[in-house]
């Protein structure tokens, strides 16, 4: 049996085998951005219990610290990023699409859910992770590439970036339907909704307050670790994820705060280990080669769905906007996602109890999306530097 | 970023609403532990809580040291004890034990800096005073602590009733751990000051030679205490096997520092996680009894530094400066550690020793100082530097109470009590030492 060191060792060798990884493809001109925390997730199941068996449980219970921390910090990053003043700007029939196009996702997944009889809980988690798109494999694929439409480029980069916001807010809902406090009755779901946002604000005023004056970085990020810290443990106390209560948070300072982008570069500089560690050490706990069907064949086939009503909620808007549309199939360049929806998946599998075979079901399905959007993406919205198709 | 931040309104009322903000904290967790540990219990949450609350208070204990001219070490280490599980109790003992993984970690990055700082180019200029001072102290701080409480043990019964050898054994291992003291502490204030010059080279010097020296002593001086206490010969082979272990460590760590020292030579990246990859390997290697982790982590910062001293200055510059972060929670951690009802049971003996080993620190650093030729600044506050001691010392404790029957748990316990005192007394005066000797680059506010 190996030590909790050890296993960290080989945590972060695989960090620095990952990252190299990274620069090597980019030096091929290829970026696959979830596709790499989808590689130590990977990475951590070869090395777990059903792999090599370098993680015993009792080093991965105790390792549970960084795994509580490293989703309220992806929340918290995630936070930071919502800025009202450039919400604000937007107009309101892009702020609407923003929310009514994740929901179309949502809205599928959930009814598919009823359809299927997955508990409630877990569909309203799975609706949340669907939901939740990113602009970054959209804004990889775009580096050197001119887009045949640019108001479709537009509004996809609006739509992905936005849907983080309905996301996390539903998944607030699942994490506090699903924890085990309110499912044993000892804590109405509404007030541990209620604490989960209290506790957000409270803790992203407490930060705001505590790093008011202090120049020196490190100090600040230690201070946020500090905070960061006491929110994921109050939160996992009642079995609920801290990452939605710290997505608040981070609105928060990002909002209130004298200088905004120093704090989100300070939040960026713990984000990526925290990541990386936590990817490896959920991929570690994966347990037998159980896969849930119901649950691949739901978020397959039902975010395609969501991406089709999506993408004619899209198309319809931006006619009714006189503005050329002549991509087709744009529904599909929503189906990339990214850290946050990983973050999310690995939240429900780490707080919802009895859900064995999910975490592999959405992964599978993930990747699916991922390679089907990058496609699309690819060779139907851009052309090649040259002005060739690629 | 500096003209912005000059132009920020301090507002003086600051210091006291973080405090009282830490306050709403320790509450908050406190009664999080409370309503959630009464539906269910999360060891990790609960750790977590505490973590949160020793991070945010050793921040603001560092700071309210810092005006008061203190090192911050010194705040973090009061915060731990204070919030500790033997004092207020809101970091519990469960919890401390939850966050022992983080300690390895934060030991590992302490020995590398310790090594790193020992340039060889310096320490040749050096090298009698160095050489000279380690010596004293090895064997003068032995014979005259051991002398004292031996006479102090059997005149008093502080640990029982003991004849004269089982006195004389007590007394020899106690003038061992005397010797001792903490590269943590000692390095931390270091690099928190930003000090450099005579007298922190000298005493850093001294104090990992020190840490070379104490393994081999105290194993001898064990030997030799558990033949007198019970009449056994004494085993010299324990003495080899020691010898082994210290030579093994400082040959694994040279070879980790040589692949780093290449790994930064030609790459220069990942520095981060090259310091946690070095760390966690010496520290898992140290859980085979054949290596000792502090050891291994110094040599190889002693080979990085030394071996490519151009390729690992930027390392070995992020290294201290990322250091900050860790220091708290390390130190809030071993501050939590202290109890303080162990030095209200043995107070008088424990004393005894604390200003016993502190004349003799002080008179056997001076002399062979200013006999080896020592600068006039390292003659006057040199001492100072030698006067802390943490893990190393308790960690030697548990060895007595592990292997000596008779009287090692009182005997042990009297080591904690006075480790209580030389590691909230230590950081102050080593402090003052370098602000005295005008070494410390990072000045303080001026006191409030």
């Amino acid at each position: 049996m190996l030590h909790g060191t050890f296993t960290f060792l080989v945590l972060v060798a695989f960090a620095v085998a990952g990252s190299e990884l990274r620069a090597a493809l980019g030096r091929r001109g290829l970026r696959a951005p979830a596709m790499e925390g989808l590689s130590f997730l990977l990475l951590g199941v070869v090395l777990g219990g059903e792999g090599l068996g370098l993680f015993p449980e009792d080093v991965l219970a105790a390792l549970r610290v960084v795994v509580l921390l490293g989703l309220a910090w992806i929340g918290f990053v995630f936070g930071l990023q919502i800025e009202w003043r450039v919400i604000r700007q937007l107009r309101p029939w892009h702020r609407l699409l923003g929310w009514i196009v994740p929901s179309s996702f949502g809205a599928v997944l959930l009814g598919g859910g009823w359809l299927l009889g997955i508990p409630g809980p877990l569909a309203l988690g799975l609706a949340a992770i669907g939901m939740a798109g990113s602009p970054a494999t959209l804004e990889a694929v775009a580096r050197g590439r001119r887009p045949v439409d640019r108001s479709v480029l537009r509004l996809l980069k609006l739509v992905t970036a936005y849907s983080g916001l309905p996301a996390v807010a539903v998944f607030a809902v699942a994490a506090a339907g699903a924890s085990p406090v309110v499912m044993g009755g000892a804590l109405p779901g509404w007030e541990l909704l209620l604490f989960m946002v209290g506790v957000g604000v409270l803790v992203g005023y407490l930060s705001l307050a505590l790093v008011r004056g202090l120049t020196d970085n490190v100090r600040i990020l230690t201070m946020l670790a500090g905070t960061m810290s006491g929110l994921a443990g109050a939160c996992a106390l009642l079995g609920a994820s801290g990452l939605p209560a710290a997505a608040l948070t981070g609105a928060v300072l990002i909002n209130r705060s004298t200088f905004p982008h120093r704090m989100l570069r300070v939040a960026h500089s713990l984000e990526r280990p925290l990541l990386v560690a936590l990817l490896v050490l959920v991929g570690a706990s994966w347990q037998g080669v159980a896969f849930s069907w119901p649950v691949f064949g739901l978020m397959a086939v039902g975010r395609l769905l969501g991406a089709a009503v999506g993408g004619t909620v899209l198309s319809f808007a931006a006619r009714r906007r006189a503005l050329a549309f002549e991509v087709e199939g744009v529904g599909l360049g929503l189906l990339p996602q990214g850290e946050l929806a990983l973050g999310l998946v690995v939240a429900l599998v780490s707080f919802v109890p009895g859900i064995e075979g999910v975490l592999e079901a959405v992964v599978a399905a993930l990747v699916l999306h991922q390679l089907l959007g990058q496609w699309w993406l690819r060779w139907r919205l851009f052309r090649s530097p040259a002005g060739s198709r690629p | 970023m500096v003209a912005e931040v000059a132009s920020l309104p301090v507002a003086r009322r600051e210091p006291t609403v973080r405090w009282f903000l830490f306050l709403v904290v320790a509450a908050i967790s406190w009664t999080a532990r409370a309503v959630g540990f009464s539906v269910q219990a999360d060891p990790a949450a609960s750790a977590l809580l505490s973590a949160s609350c020793l991070i945010i208070g050793g921040v603001l204990a560092g700071e309210l040291a810092a005006r008061w001219r203190l090192p911050r070490v010194t705040g973090y280490l009061v915060l731990g004890l204070i919030a500790g599980p033997y004092a207020m109790g809101v970091a519990t003992e469960a919890d401390t034990r939850f966050l022992h993984f983080f300690e390895d970690i934060a030991l590992g990055l302490i020995a590398l800096t310790a090594g790193g700082e020992f340039r060889l180019t310096r320490m040749r200029a050096r090298l009698k005073p160095l050489l000279a001072i380690t010596v004293t102290h090895t064997v003068g701080i032995l014979v005259v602590v051991a002398g004292v409480m031996a006479l102090v043990l059997m005149t008093g019964s502080f640990l029982g009733d003991l004849d004269w050898p089982q006195a004389a054994a007590a007394a020899a291992l106690l003038g061992v751990i005397a010797v001792a003291v903490s590269p943590a502490t000692t390095v931390a204030v270091i690099t928190e000051l930003e000090a450099k010059g005579e007298v922190t080279e000298t005493v850093l010097g001294v104090t990992i030679l020190k840490d070379l020296v104490i393994l081999l002593l105290f194993t001898f001086v064990a030997a030799l205490a558990l033949s007198w206490s019970l009449g056994a010969p004494v085993d010299l082979g324990v003495l080899v096997e020691v010898a082994l272990e210290i030579v093994v460590s400082l040959a694994i760590g040279g070879l980790l520092g040589f692949l780093a020292g290449a790994y930064i030579a030609k790459v220069d990246r990942h520095h981060p996680l090259l310091v946690v990859l070095l760390a966690m390997v010496s520290a898992e290697l140290g859980r085979g009894s054949a290596v000792e982790h502090l050891l291994v982590c110094m040599a190889a910062g002693f080979v990085i530094r030394n071996a490519w001293p151009r390729a690992s200055a930027n390392f070995l510059d992020a290294l201290e400066a990322s250091s900050a972060p860790i220091y708290v929670l390390f130190f809030a951690l071993v501050g939590a550690g202290l109890d303080l009802r162990i030095f209200l049971a043995v107070w008088l003996p424990a004393l005894i020793f604390v200003i016993v080993r502190l004349g003799a620190v002080f008179w056997l650093t001076k002399l062979p100082a200013s006999w080896a030729g020592a600068g006039p600044e390292m003659v006057r506050y040199g001492w100072m530097g030698f006067v802390a001691q943490a893990g190393l010392s308790l960690g030697l404790a548990a060895r007595i109470q592990r292997e000596i029957p008779d009287f090692g748990t009182a005997l042990a316990t009297v080591v904690i009590a006075a480790v209580v005192v030389n590691q909230l007394l230590g950081p102050v005066l080593w402090g003052r030492a370098l602000y005295a000797s005008g070494e410390a680059k990072n000045h303080p506010p001026s006191l409030p």
